[in-house]
């Protein structure tokens, strides 16, 4: 008889030989475990810090886009027009750190004392490659705020939107500080001249530890009013 | 054993079909988180080069910019950059930037930026330049406004941001000193002195005033001019008034006089093509007077760029020279003020150089009484030189000349009750143009625009396009507004 022969004959295992399997298999696979639940803890930070990151980079962009264009006044170029404030808070005189109101002059028509829209709309026009001058109806004021409570970020164009309009959630805190033309801190809105945003973010689903997939993402950027040169 | 039962006890080669089960599960789960986390990098990406695409368009703009202020035809207008536009195709792109790269940088790597300019023709531009009247059609520029718009792309992602830009145009001077105003009251002192319409130009070394010379080509202007019309308090013409401090009195001989007359020498009123000295070298023209003067210095006044020094009856104004620094004197404002030990101003002010030429604005205050000197220049003879080039514009206070002062450009004293007086001791060398322009009419006797003392060491302003086409095409003339993101 060959050996494999004897092999097939074989009619079950002994108690310390499945003892010892059992215990080869217990070892293997406690091993796995810890492997596996490490690596889904690095799935869940990447996968969180990378969601943060996205929330932190859109609402940093949208609010550098619009703040750059923060103060347009065409006719401020013009002898005796004294330009409008670009920023100015939303409630009181002094500048805040959690809400600002953008105002620009879409149509040209600020005379040095009055001439911006503050509650209806006004054409925005735009001629393209061809020549053809397309006309839109655009608030001049938008109004960003942050809410702390409900860690949201929300946008309203005066005139647009009937509501304030959430443009980012998820935020941990968020501060808007303001420069003067000297880079020396204001919150006087006639001297503002850079807004400086600070944010920090986290997921939706923020867990409680950095084990449970807790994630704070910080950034910081600074835009100065491209329409405000002095 | 029935046939179906060997069938079912058979395991033979399952092993390989449940390995290519278990197999397409875990590809299939492979695929499946591979573009998820594929998909990140991606969102990040497009964020990334949208963003670079933006910096490229602001790097356009300022290309762009830099490119326009170099431009222009003989009415400083932008028409040449604009030839070939039509109402259908507006934006014509500027000279060597289309598809433009950052410098050392391929566009591969960098990206490129494009950068195009258009008229203002349209009634709706008004809405975005401020300006009261458009231009014509889209291929004239009459109101030196233009648009432009730079593009920057990035590996596929592209932004768009526009701008109008803006030039003053500088007023026309028709003669080497210009004493335009409601007065023209005059008043020599000395005999020997220059002052000189024809057009002098420098091709190298032009730091040293031997290498300027007379360039026959271009037209002379007149040594001094005037506007046209009766000064009404004393009602003889502006041309008389001035001519009257040629002439002979108290002291001054017929020999004095026509030594004073030798001393100016430029377009002669009775034979335009040619030049002289003497009275005939003084002329009217009205193309500058005081309207035209102001509807510029408000226009510069106004742009966003422009700083302006203000200088008062409590703290007046002076410039000192620095040694060996000419074009970067002191700055102080306690000249003799009432303000005491308040006016503490103590800077350095940079007057520019030919090839940095800028814009110096000082303002001062109304004074009823002719006195107040909005801005000294130097100490007297034997301090340190004052250089500099481009604009410098004294209005509403007197410019008082004690040192050694020479400029490269356009110096201008104007507003009420002002003038400009070149003491004892002093030496001045002015190349393009010099306007003593008073807008009060009525000032009293004594008080003289243009005022040249008897022991002047040296006054000599002489005409130079080349000086005068310097400081129009110098940045500070430019403005770029309306900045946006479409």
């Amino acid at each position: 008889m060959t050996a494999f022969k004897r092999a097939r004959m074989e009619e079950g295992f002994t108690l310390a030989e499945l003892l010892v399997a059992c215990a080869v298999i217990a070892f293997v696979m406690a091993g796995l475990l810890g492997m596996l639940q490490s690596g889904q803890q690095s799935y869940l930070v990447g996968s969180h810090k990378v969601e943060a990151q996205q929330t932190a980079r859109l609402a940093i962009d949208r609010l550098v886009q619009e703040i750059r264009n923060g103060g347009f006044c065409p006719t401020c170029a013009n002898s005796g027009v004294t330009p409008f404030n670009a920023i100015t808070p939303q409630t009181g005189s002094a500048l805040s750190a959690s809400s600002f109101v953008i105002q620009n002059d879409w149509n040209g028509t600020w005379d040095g004392s009055s001439g911006i829209s503050a509650s209806g709309t006004v054409n925005y026009t735009v001629m393209d490659a061809g020549g053809t001058v397309t006309t839109t109806q655009r608030g001049e004021r938008i109004i960003y705020a942050y809410n702390s409570g409900t860690g949201t970020l929300t946008r309203q164009e005066i005139g647009v939107d009937a509501t304030a309009l959430t443009i980012a959630s998820g935020i941990n805190s968020l501060t808007f500080s303001y420069l003067d033309s000297s880079g020396a801190g204001t919150t006087t809105p006639a001297n503002a001249r850079t807004v400086v945003i600070a944010l920090t973010t986290q997921p939706a689903a923020q867990g409680a530890s950095t084990s449970t997939g807790k994630v704070l993402v910080t950034m910081t950027d600074s835009v100065r009013l491209r329409n405000r040169q002095n | 054993m029935t046939r179906w039962r060997m069938l079912v006890d058979n395991e033979r080669g399952v092993a390989l079909v449940l390995s290519l089960m278990i197999l397409l599960v875990l590809t299939g789960l492979v695929l499946a988180f591979l573009s998820v986390s594929a998909m990140e990098p991606q969102i990040s990406r497009n964020l990334g080069d949208t963003l670079r695409a933006r910096y490229l368009a602001e790097a356009g703009l300022e290309a762009g910019f830099n490119t326009l202020i170099g431009l222009g035809d003989g009415n400083n207008t932008w028409t040449g950059q604009l030839t070939g536009a039509t109402n259908g195709n507006p934006w014509r792109v500027l000279p060597a930037l289309n598809a433009a790269t950052l410098p050392g940088i391929s566009a591969a790597n960098g990206g490129t930026f494009t950068v195009s300019i258009r008229n203002d023709w349209q009634s709706s531009d008004n809405a975005l330049t401020g300006e009261t009247t458009a231009d014509a059609n889209a291929a004239t520029d009459v109101n030196r406004v233009v648009f432009m718009r730079a593009t920057g792309t990035f590996n596929g992602a592209t932004k768009t941001l526009e701008v109008v830009v803006k030039r003053a145009s500088l007023p026309p001077f028709p003669g080497a000193v210009n004493v335009p105003g409601s007065q023209a009251d005059t008043f020599v002192n000395t005999q020997f002195f220059d002052i000189d319409g024809r057009d002098y130009r420098c091709s190298s070394n032009c730091d040293n005033a031997n290498q300027w010379d007379v360039d026959d080509d271009n037209p002379a202007k007149y040594a001094m001019a005037v506007n046209t019309g009766t000064q009404s308090n004393v009602g003889v013409t502006y041309e008389s008034r001035v001519e009257s401090a040629f002439g002979t009195s108290g002291s001054c001989d017929t020999g004095c006089s026509n030594n004073k007359k030798n001393s100016i020498r430029g377009k002669d009123q009775t034979d335009p093509t040619d030049t002289t000295t003497g009275l005939n070298a003084i002329g009217a023209d009205s193309s500058l007077n005081p309207s035209v003067m102001q509807s510029f210095l408000s226009k510069l006044a106004a742009f966003p760029g422009t700083t302006i020094l203000q200088s008062t009856m409590a703290c007046p104004m002076i410039l000192e020279g620095a040694p060996g620094q000419p074009n970067k004197p002191i700055l102080r404002n306690n000249n003799g003020g009432s303000g005491g030990a308040s006016c503490t101003l103590n800077q350095t002010l940079d007057l520019g150089s030919r090839s940095d030429p800028k814009l110096i604005y000082f303002r001062g205050e109304l004074d009823t009484s002719s006195t107040f000197t909005g801005l000294q220049l130097g100490l007297g003879s034997g301090y340190p030189k004052l250089k500099g080039a481009g604009i410098l514009v004294v209005e509403d206070g007197d410019l008082r000349q004690m040192g050694e002062f020479e400029w490269d450009g356009i110096v201008i004293v104007t507003g009420r009750y002002v003038g400009a007086g070149f003491r004892t001791s002093s030496t001045t060398d002015i190349r393009g143009a010099f306007v003593a322009l008073e807008t009060q009419p009525g000032e009293a006797s004594g008080f003289f625009e243009f005022y040249l003392d008897a022991l002047a060491n040296r006054f000599s302003v002489r005409n130079s396009t080349q000086n005068v086409n310097m400081v129009q095409f110098m940045r500070a003339l430019h403005t770029m507004s309306s900045w946006r993101e479409i």
